[in-house]
């Protein structure tokens, strides 16, 4: 079961195509020890910046590459846990 | 993969040998034929050169169709290579049609089926193109947009001065002769357009294989601004021929580039 992480990074770079969106997504994660089904915030931001940035420029350039991880790491901090969120 | 471990692909090195022989080809086996005395009626060594000359879209077309279903259809990446490879396809039925009337007819009629392929074909490469800009935005720099705006005006008035007056001027052809020569032209300076734009923005921001297409339309370019001025006066310079093939050739490179530079993200 993947993580919601993995899941909002997925839906945004789907436009790559099923086939390379997944596989850059899992070797990002695979460079920095991590997992679809476990990946976190901060790791997925890790994973951004050593393999999915570098990826997306190839495909889009630097400019729309931004773009596109900015939006990510918008989506995704969202979906971090709260501090000091109620027991 | 940096340009030198992929010149080392054995692709590679077979596109430079298909080149090579093409050249081989047409600068040597005519010669050999005439000093080994072949008297034949059919044009024997013509045939062999057109070997390599249409062999290099019609193995650019698989090349492209295999970076395609690498990519998939359902990724922007492989709608654009799509595009390109119809535009390929095109090309590669109208160099068929070029080839069967310079081998087997006595004067080739023109315009004929093969010039419509040929202008065919720039609509889906054109498309292509604006494809991958509606993806790959790039940030306009007003030096790069003067330098392209200078080479295409050179582009263009040598075109118009050596080209375009000189057909308008001649009255022994009607309006269709005078208005596809006229096409083949005009379409290259809008193809010498996104060429430079690809070199100058995709080649240096996005991925290098845009730098193999770039060159190659840029041949493209030059050598069908060459036909219509020379073809015209009857002076056409087969050798010109090898600069289709290179632009054949190039497009194929510069996709399977793209390909094995992607397939290392995976």
């Amino acid at each position: 079961m993947t993580s919601e992480v993995y899941k909002v990074t997925e839906e945004e770079l789907l436009f790559l195509g099923d086939i390379l969106c997944v596989g850059i997504i899992k070797k990002g994660l695979s460079k920095i020890g991590s997992s679809p089904d476990t990946v976190t915030v901060v790791e997925m931001k890790k994973a951004m910046e050593v393999h999915i940035g570098p990826a997306l420029i190839s495909f889009v350039g630097p400019a729309e590459s931004q773009k596109i991880l900015g939006k990510i790491r918008s989506k995704i901090d969202k979906l971090q846990p709260k501090k000091g969120a109620a027991s | 993969m940096n340009l030198k471990e992929y010149a080392k692909h054995y692709l590679v090195i077979f596109l430079i040998m298909w080149f090579a022989l093409g050249q081989f080809a047409y600068f040597s086996i005519p010669g050999i034929f005439e000093y080994a005395g072949y008297a034949g009626n059919f044009d024997l060594a013509g045939f062999i050169g057109y070997i390599f000359y249409l062999g290099a879209p019609v193995i650019s077309f698989f090349i492209l169709l295999y970076v395609v279903k690498f990519y998939g259809l359902s990724s922007f990446e492989g709608r654009v290579w799509l595009f390109i490879t119809i535009g390929m396809g095109f090309f590669c039925i109208g160099e068929g049609f070029f080839v069967y009337y310079d081998l087997f007819s006595d004067e080739a009629p023109f315009p004929s089926i093969a010039d419509a392929f040929y202008l065919l074909a720039y609509l889906p490469l054109t498309i292509g193109f604006i494809y991958k800009a509606k993806y790959a935005k790039v940030q306009w720099e007003m030096k790069k947009n003067v330098m392209i705006g200078g080479i295409l005006f050179i582009f263009l008035v040598s075109t118009i001065i050596f080209v375009v007056i000189p057909i308008i001027q001649d009255d022994t052809y009607g309006f269709i002769e005078t208005a596809v020569s006229l096409a083949y032209p005009s379409l290259d300076v809008i193809l010498l357009a996104f060429a430079l734009f690809v070199a100058f923005y995709w080649g240096a921001s996005v991925a290098k294989g845009w730098y193999f297409i770039s060159v190659g339309i840029i041949c493209m370019a030059i050598a069908d601004t060459l036909f219509a001025a020379l073809e015209w006066q009857g002076h056409y310079f087969y050798p010109i021929d090898l600069l289709f093939m290179l632009n054949y050739l190039l497009i194929a490179a510069g996709a399977f580039y793209q390909k094995k530079l992607h397939e290392e993200f995976i």
